[in-house]
């Protein structure tokens, strides 16, 4: 089983160094909301190539922003195949996006948002 | 769309993020905020191209996927609502080579592209293009209203000598020493001052006397060089010629004869040919250049890039010197693929035994490139604009090699007249 989760934290705390510790824990609440309703487009059945691909791409940079080593490269594995994969790959590296954000977000909830100041502090 | 007040004492006035991505636009937005800008946020093309038409920007970022639509609709809109002087800082998570052919787009438009950022954002580049818009492309210069010039005018300034020229050192990358000049034509008037060439150029070319104008500008180049040539032996000095003197096939006994009148070797000369114009006629060409260099001047392709060259039509021109534009050398030290076009200009003529010279050397990056790519000489700003004759020579006299490219090696003084540099 393919890792689900890693965490760049020097990424996070630089972040967190320029925005400040409010807004950087409102930038996160931004981030996994609009993740979420990323995801859900993505999953639609029979969703179209090209919109899977815009979402994906830009899943990889905002995960990246934030030192989500995983989601970001597992969304740049979806971006990059989009329009080729077979229908099962397709599917398959779907939901792996869906494995990666689920463990980033359960990470996000436990040690980065109840207490987002002294995570970046 | 969404506004995001200043949070700081100081202002700097109203940024513009047009950034279809939630979580980017929240993090540019915030930083404007901190940085002092109040800040409104454009999420679509349809946003921002109203808001754009309704509103005034001190700055702006761009990022390039917007949805259905793309930032290079938005980057021609600018240009149409003529807001050339905007600072835009671009954000993209597209390949660098389209980055970089998008900062193409926008100097062809005249825009104020100060940097491209790749996505994932660096905060910290981020905050310092926001901050400093240090403009990279040449910004939109005034245009003076062209004086009304008949072409009686041109034939008195002709007779008078008015037409003069300046010269630009071109540096041996090797030694770094001066090694030659190009001789720039310049129109000093009594009544308008000095005349840009841009100007008068055109209209000589009108006239049809442009023949007049090249004789009178080799004629001054020889005779401002003359006294530099006789210091240095080995020093050249430059002119261009234009598409109507290739259709005189006596172009190079008149420029001999003006040799023979300053007792100038034929060897201290080179002249330009830009390529478009050579590979205009070919046939002319190879007549005029290879006769040229018959009489022991030097023939260079300027321009080298921008027109169409056929390899064969290269092949049978015996060229000595290849400029490469600098459209291509000035800006290879951050652009990859202009980098390649260097560099394979470069292969070229040293495959046809041409000496090269790098055109736009205006900064040290550039000059580490060319100097890397094996480029032989240098020409551009970092070193010095085109200078009178005075100047010129107490820049050969104080010039220290250790010095040259390090950093400005000459600073000319400031000047009363304004004068567009060529």
């Amino acid at each position: 089983m393919t890792q689900t989760f890693s965490f760049d934290e020097a990424v996070f705390r630089e972040l967190g160094s320029e925005l400040g510790a409010d807004d950087l824990a409102d930038l996160l609440n931004v981030f996994l909301a609009d993740t979420a309703k990323k995801l859900i487009r993505i999953e639609i059945e029979d969703q179209a190539r090209a919109v899977i691909k815009r979402e994906a791409h830009s899943m990889k940079s905002s995960a990246a922003t934030f030192g989500f080593r995983v989601l970001s490269q597992t969304a740049r594995q979806l971006e990059a195949g989009a329009e080729s994969m077979s229908q099962p790959d397709l599917q398959a590296s779907i939901s792996e996006l869906r494995q990666a954000f689920e463990a980033t977000r359960a990470f996000a909830d436990r040690n980065l948002l109840c207490d987002a100041s002294g995570a970046v502090a | 769309m969404t506004a995001i007040e200043h949070r700081t004492e100081e202002l700097r006035g109203r940024l513009l993020v047009v950034e279809d991505d939630l979580v980017q636009r929240t993090i540019i937005g915030s930083i404007g905020a901190k940085l002092g800008y109040d800040t409104m946020i454009a999420s679509t093309f349809e946003i921002a191209s109203q808001m754009l038409r309704d509103e005034k920007f001190d700055m702006m970022t761009l990022d390039l996927s917007l949805g259905e639509r793309d930032g290079v609709e938005l980057l021609r809109l600018i240009a149409a609502l003529k807001l050339n002087a905007m600072p835009i800082v671009i954000v993209s998570g597209c390949e660098e080579r389209v980055r970089n052919t998008i900062k193409r787009v926008a100097a062809a438009l005249n825009l104020s592209l100060t940097t491209s950022l790749a996505k994932p954002l660096n905060i910290d580049k981020l905050r310092a293009a926001l901050k400093r818009p240090a403009l990279l492309s040449a910004a939109a210069g005034s245009q003076a209203q062209a004086p009304t010039i008949s072409r009686d005018r041109i034939v008195a300034a002709l007779r008078q000598k008015e037409f003069l020229v300046e010269l630009q050192p071109k540096i041996d990358l090797r030694t770094n020493e001066i090694c030659g000049a190009e001789a720039l034509a310049r129109w000093l008037t009594p009544e308008f001052g000095m005349v840009s060439p841009a100007i008068f150029v055109p209209l000589v070319e009108e006239f049809g006397l442009m023949s007049e104008l090249t004789h009178a500008v080799c004629d001054a180049a020889v005779a401002t060089s003359r006294g530099l040539i006789q210091q240095r032996p080995d020093f050249t000095v430059a002119v261009n010629v234009s598409a109507s003197d290739l259709n005189d096939l006596t172009l190079p006994e008149r420029i001999e004869g003006i040799l023979r009148t300053y007792q100038v070797a034929p060897e201290a000369l080179i002249v330009e040919v830009t390529e478009s114009i050579a590979m205009s006629d070919v046939d002319r060409a190879m007549d005029v250049v290879s006769r040229l260099r018959l009489k022991g001047m030097g023939a260079a392709i300027d321009d080298f890039g921008t027109g169409f060259s056929s390899l064969s039509a290269l092949a049978k021109l015996p060229f000595s010197e290849l400029k490469i534009d600098r459209s291509f050398a000035g800006t290879c030290a951050n652009d990859k693929d202009m980098m390649k076009i260097v560099e394979a200009s470069i292969a070229l003529a040293k495959a046809f035994g041409m000496k090269v010279v790098g055109e736009g050397v205006d900064n040290q990056p550039t000059l580490s490139a060319l100097r890397a790519a094996g480029c032989d000489i240098g020409q551009g700003y970092l070193f010095a604009p085109a200078l009178g004759i005075r100047q010129f020579s107490h820049l050969m006299k104080q010039w220290d090699p250790r010095a040259a490219g390090r950093f400005p090696a000459f600073r000319p003084p400031s000047r009363t007249t304004s004068l567009a540099y060529g």
